[in-house]
């Protein structure tokens, strides 16, 4: 009680003297969230600039008379005339692990209910990424537990691997697997199941996104436990232009700490088509000269500034990550319009979902031939890619044979070996949406397939065949499967090991 | 008004002219004025509406507004202006403002620096301190 009469005391006897000099400026014009306001003559570039009634802007367009601002919130009540006041800050989000299990805004502002957020530290939203000196290159994995993936478009830490496709064909839940999955290695790792494994926390970023969607993706990682490690920051279709623009840099500031502080994060950004179409509001009210397809002129920088924040960092650093998950959505498939070009050319590959594969039945509706990871294949686990080794080959020549074979059936033996064992990857690869497989299951089911223990199963078995796999391997052979998930190379033993497995399960399976 | 890019350009162009040695010349802002009414150039509106505001800017740096809850007496008013003068090197023309919303102590506007020493403010800061 004394102690806070005193601290007040004191406060009060500090102001007593005390002159503040502030830098100030009056409103011009305002409208479509944005002010422009005369004098601020010290004010700098992204700086929060203070509002009547508590509400900040960001100062984006610095001119000779004016200062354009984009208001970080509703903004009513402001006037022609009214006094605002440089703040001296830059734009800031709190940071650490308290964020996990929360949903924020893209000021960091909680927006689930469940109270206030005491954050360790707060993070600058725009931050220069790390240079060259304090990276590593990449040569840890992410197991994305979509096994298509992982067999071959492997995503490692600190990658940036894009995901691209038309609206509706699996993206948002390819990366919400890869959260999930994260999620099970995590505990597994906590409950002591995996070895040497280094906790990946991820975040999410939903950005112009309906409110619906963003509840059901909540609601989902919710229930496969994965919020204990997922933070959300939410800037829905219904938050302004500038909320959609900063979120998923609020989003990099939050993965940032944990890159800092010698962990390993996962952010996701759900997607950047609205994220650059939220910019090119902003720019055009802002009056910014427009370009192609009326986007401005840095919309390039826009996103490349973001994904260069990932990195992984060496030992002197801490060895943290940061991986990047980005989206985009196409129109009719076109990779060649102007934002899906420019993410392309900034991520580390792409895995390119189709519509027609999507409803073949075929999902997570991957296109081998236009999905690639660009250095990915150097973090992938030893195991998985001795299994995996020719898959994706056997699936590119697959594909060009099949088209052949709707033509006739005069086919030589090989031809028709590579479509049948071809047409068995195709519903191998086949996996149900939010249930990721480890790695061991992976590499049993991949080394089955390569050593041809599916050649004999009707290809409409194949998928009962694999969930009875799993289950047999899982169940009865738990001691083989903990040894390929410490082990995680293919020794002979394991071979052997795994052989003897698969035969036993044979000799039972009734297909 | 819309102002052209180019009425804007001739208006910076103008303001240039107009001051010396750091401070607006009077008699060349009439002159401009004059020349602008007389020769009726493409876009002279908004060229004089912009070089007004270019004007109006300038001599608000050497403008200062000294607002009080109530009117100060001359020894204050002396010394506050000396400080003035001081601080911004001379030349320095003062406005006296009674606004009782201060409730005490004094806010000097000069440009778009605020010196706040003012009731209101300090209260304000110390609401922003306390949360």
């Amino acid at each position: 009680m004394s102690n806070i009469l005193q601290e007040l005391e004191s406060e009060i006897a500090g102001l007593k003297t005390s002159v503040s000099k502030s830098n100030v400026g009056v409103v011009r014009e305002i409208g479509d969230g944005v002010a422009k306001v005369e004098g601020l003559s010290d004010v700098m570039l992204n700086e929060m600039i203070e509002f009547p009634g508590g509400l900040y802007g960001l100062a984006l367009n610095l001119e000779e008379t004016e200062v354009g601002c984009v208001l970080l919130g509703e903004g009513r009540e402001i006037k022609e005339g009214d006094e605002v006041r440089t703040t001296g800050k830059l734009l800031q989000v709190p940071v650490g692990k308290s964020m996990l299990g929360r949903v924020v805004n893209a000021l960091g502002q909680p927006v689930d209910g469940k109270g206030d957020i005491a954050a360790e530290d707060s993070y600058p939203v725009e931050k220069i990424a790390p240079g060259i000196i304090p990276r590593q290159s990449v040569s840890q994995p992410v197991q994305t537990g979509i096994m298509a993936v992982d067999a071959m478009i492997p995503i490692g830490r600190g990658q940036r691997e894009l995901i691209i496709g038309d609206r509706a064909t699996g993206k948002t839940t390819i990366a919400v697997d890869t959260i999930i999955s994260q999620a099970n290695q995590n505990r597994a790792a906590e409950e002591g199941r995996l070895k040497d494994h280094r906790p990946l926390y991820c975040i999410y970023v939903a950005v112009g996104q309906k409110m619906s969607n963003v509840a059901r993706t909540i609601s989902t990682l919710e229930e496969a436990g994965a919020m204990d490690y997922t933070v959300v920051v939410s800037a829905s279709a219904s938050d302004t232009a500038t909320n959609q623009y900063l979120a998923p840099y609020a989003g990099c500031a939050i993965g940032e700490w944990f890159m800092d502080n010698g962990m390993d994060a996962l952010i996701v950004f759900d997607d950047l088509s609205k994220h650059a179409v939220a910019y090119r509001q902003v720019s055009l009210v802002l009056r910014r000269p427009s370009g192609r397809e009326a986007y401005p002129g840095d919309v390039f920088y826009l996103h490349s500034r973001l994904l260069e924040r990932s990195a992984r960092l060496n030992e002197d650093n801490g060895g943290g990550s940061m991986t990047a998950l980005p989206i985009i959505e196409t129109q009719a498939g076109d990779v060649s319009a102007y934002i899906p070009t420019n993410v392309i050319s900034i991520t580390d590959g792409q895995i390119y979902l189709e519509t027609d594969l999507f409803y073949q039945g075929i999902r997570p509706a991957i296109s081998v031939g236009l999905s690639v990871s660009r250095v990915g294949s150097a973090a992938q686990t030893k195991a998985i890619k001795k299994v995996s080794g020719t898959t994706k080959l056997d699936l590119a020549q697959f594909r060009e044979m099949q088209a052949f074979a709707q033509f006739g059936s005069d086919l030589d033996d090989k031809t028709k070996k590579l479509i049948e064992r071809g047409q068995r990857i195709v519903e191998l690869f086949k996996q149900p949406q939010y249930s990721p497989l480890p790695l061991e299951v992976q590499v049993a089911q991949l080394f089955a397939m390569q050593n041809g223990y599916f050649d004999d199963v009707a290809v409409d078995k194949v998928e009962d065949c694999q969930e009875k796999m799993t289950e047999y391997l899982t169940t009865r052979k738990d001691s083989l499967m903990q040894k390929i998930s410490d082990e995680k190379v293919l020794s002979d033993e394991i071979v052997a090991d795994l052989k003897a497995a698969l035969e036993d399960f044979k000799s039972s399976y009734k297909g | 008004m819309k102002v052209s890019k180019e009425a804007r350009r001739v208006a910076r162009q103008l303001m240039k002219a107009t001051v010396k040695g750091g401070r607006v010349d009077p008699a060349v802002v009439r002159q401009v004025v004059a020349r602008l009414k007389e020769l009726k150039p493409r876009g002279y509106l908004g060229v004089m509406s912009a070089y007004g505001r270019l004007v109006r800017m300038e001599l608000e740096k050497s403008h200062a507004v000294v607002e009080s809850a109530v009117g100060l007496d001359e020894k204050t008013r002396a010394a506050v202006e000396a400080d003035l003068q001081k601080k911004y090197d001379g030349a320095l023309t003062v406005e006296y403002q009674v606004v009782p919303e201060l409730i005490g102590g004094m806010r000097v506007r000069v440009g778009s620096d605020v010196w706040d020493g003012s009731v209101k403010g300090r209260l304000a800061r110390l609401k922003e301190r306390i949360g």
